[in-house]
């Protein structure tokens, strides 16, 4: 789905923006959390907000809502509930979703996200952090949302947990469609993982664009104060310091070989 | 040399079987590991909240021979999402504080102002402490504890939700107060870049100690540590590669110095 903002005025926030859909975006900086819930459509916000070129109204908002799905840090509740499949049923309950094979539903949503049907029965006191991560993600595909928001879900990853759900969200982008949105505080998770970003200071987006091209041009990052990731620093410092091409990558074994060619 | 924390043989439900270590007195140790590999039980058990029988020495003592209050003056331990003030203003909770020393009016005056002055805390002086960001909160809490001056401080996960920049300055206040108070300081995270503010890294894995050792020793270890799925920082893995290409034989922590290392 593809949103967009115009002249969109919340307390401290007033900004324009847009985000493409089948995308994994990125919101760093201070305010984040405050447009991830702009976006879940938490607050009435001045302004004009588009969702697939539709203007949110009144009478769009319930059908608007329905594709949206929010994933807090939170774990409260799902902290109350027995099992996996409690808390799925109990999803299905408060979000009041019609479906029909709700077994085949909440299978389908655990195998997307790659676990097994077994997991259905897991009481949720045995659950891992990231465990419980991963099972609040499959209980928001069963509504079917077309945009996923995360409140920073790499917190608290070691890297192998990190390299999955990074793979996870390329899976639901090109598999399933999905617009993925999360934030972060860590430059190298959002290089890595998304393909857009947003980077907000004092509540204002800064810097916003293809992932890409951002952390090419590190002047600006450095203008704004803005975290540069370390592996592009280094490419940047070489560049400056001793005018030698070498290229923005994002994996450690690429940099090496391009420094081994260029010494 | 002197051991302010002796783990002795600690077995723990189904997370510790047989986990042995010594923490130096007056030292800054890492504790790290892959994702529930126990390091915040590990820190419970050591402030004693969780209950061990013969196994955890502070100090020479058996932790379960330590009278309750006697152990909170010895120990301290903070676990940043449960942190809780008792005041309604910062200003209010670090007087109070304060006021339970046996100081002059001046010496008081003074002590608050050191206070807020080294960890930046003048602009909050009129919060609500407990409304706090989390990393402010961090901050305050460690205040209150430089005041009481315990023998061991224990920072769980403290720098999860700090960015690079906050992270750095959090690091260099730490292990200045941990030098000037002589504190044996132990701050568990998942971020090894941290260790390489400290004297000793421990990492868990497996149910037991796995390496310990200085930072850079154990760093240097990139397959073993990539295969317990914890991340090598930048430039500790950037130099242990480029020493592999022969390209620079020691570690180099420093980027420019790198760069200049590279192309002369």
């Amino acid at each position: 789905m593809e949103i967009s903002g115009k002249n969109i005025k919340y307390k401290d926030f007033s900004f324009d923006f847009h985000i493409s859909s089948d995308e994994i975006i990125g919101i760093m900086g201070e305010g984040k959390l405050q447009l991830l819930k702009i976006l879940n459509l938490d607050y009435e916000v001045e302004g004009n907000l588009s969702f697939d070129k539709h203007i949110l109204k009144e009478s769009n908002y319930n059908s608007v809502k329905k594709k949206i799905s929010f994933i807090t840090n939170d774990m409260l509740e799902m902290s109350f509930m027995k099992t996996v499949d409690t808390y799925m049923e109990s999803i299905i309950r408060n979000r009041y979703l019609q479906i029909k094979d709700k077994d085949k539903k909440k299978k389908d949503a655990l195998r997307i996200i790659g676990l097994n049907n077994n997991y259905l029965e897991r009481l949720i006191g045995t659950l891992s952090s990231s465990e419980k991560k991963l099972i609040q993600i499959a209980a928001s595909l069963l509504s079917n949302p077309e945009v996923i928001l995360l409140e920073d879900p790499f917190l608290n990853l070691d890297m192998n947990l990190e390299k999955k759900m990074g793979r996870l969200f390329q899976k639901l982008k090109d598999q399933y469609h999905k617009t993925i949105i999360f934030t972060s505080d860590n430059s190298d998770i959002t290089y890595k993982y998304t393909n857009e970003v947003f980077l907000l200071k004092n509540h204002e987006i800064i810097v916003s664009g293809k992932t890409s091209d951002i952390y090419k041009d590190v002047e600006t990052l450095l203008k704004y104060k803005l975290e540069v990731p370390d592996i592009v620093m280094f490419s940047y410092k070489v560049r400056n310091k001793k005018n030698i091409k070498l290229d923005y990558h994002k994996d450690i074994r690429d940099i090496i070989k391009d420094i081994y060619k260029h010494v | 040399m002197d051991e302010s924390i002796v783990v002795n043989n600690l077995v723990y439900n189904d997370l510790f079987e047989g986990l042995n270590f010594h923490i130096p007195k007056e030292s800054f140790s890492t504790v790290s590991g892959p994702n529930n590999c126990g390091k915040t039980t590990l820190i419970r058990i050591l402030a004693g909240e969780i209950k061990t029988k013969k196994q955890i020495l502070i100090d020479q003592t058996y932790i379960e021979n330590y009278k309750l209050d006697t152990l909170a003056k010895y120990i301290a331990a903070i676990f940043p999402t449960e942190i809780i003030f008792n005041s309604d203003t910062v200003s209010a909770e670090i007087k109070n504080v304060i006021n339970q020393k046996d100081l002059t009016t001046k010496e008081k005056k003074n002590l608050y102002n050191d206070i807020i002055s080294k960890f930046n805390l003048t602009r909050y002086q009129k919060n609500d402490p407990n409304g706090l960001p989390q990393n402010i909160k961090v901050k305050l809490k460690l205040a209150l504890l430089t005041i009481l001056r315990p023998k061991i401080i224990l920072l769980d996960d403290v720098t999860n939700s700090m960015n690079k920049t906050e992270r750095k300055e959090f690091l260099t206040l730490i292990k200045d107060i941990q030098k000037e108070l002589h504190i044996t300081l132990i701050l568990t995270t998942k971020n090894l870049e941290d260790s390489l503010y400290s004297d000793y890294l421990y990492i868990l894995n497996d149910k037991k100690l796995y390496l310990n050792g200085t930072p850079l020793d154990i760093l240097k270890k990139d397959n073993v540590l990539n295969r317990m799925g914890l991340s090598i920082p930048f430039m500790v893995d950037l130099s242990v590669k480029l020493q592999d290409y022969q390209l620079i034989s020691d570690i180099e922590l420093d980027m420019d110095r790198m760069v200049d290392l590279l192309w002369k």
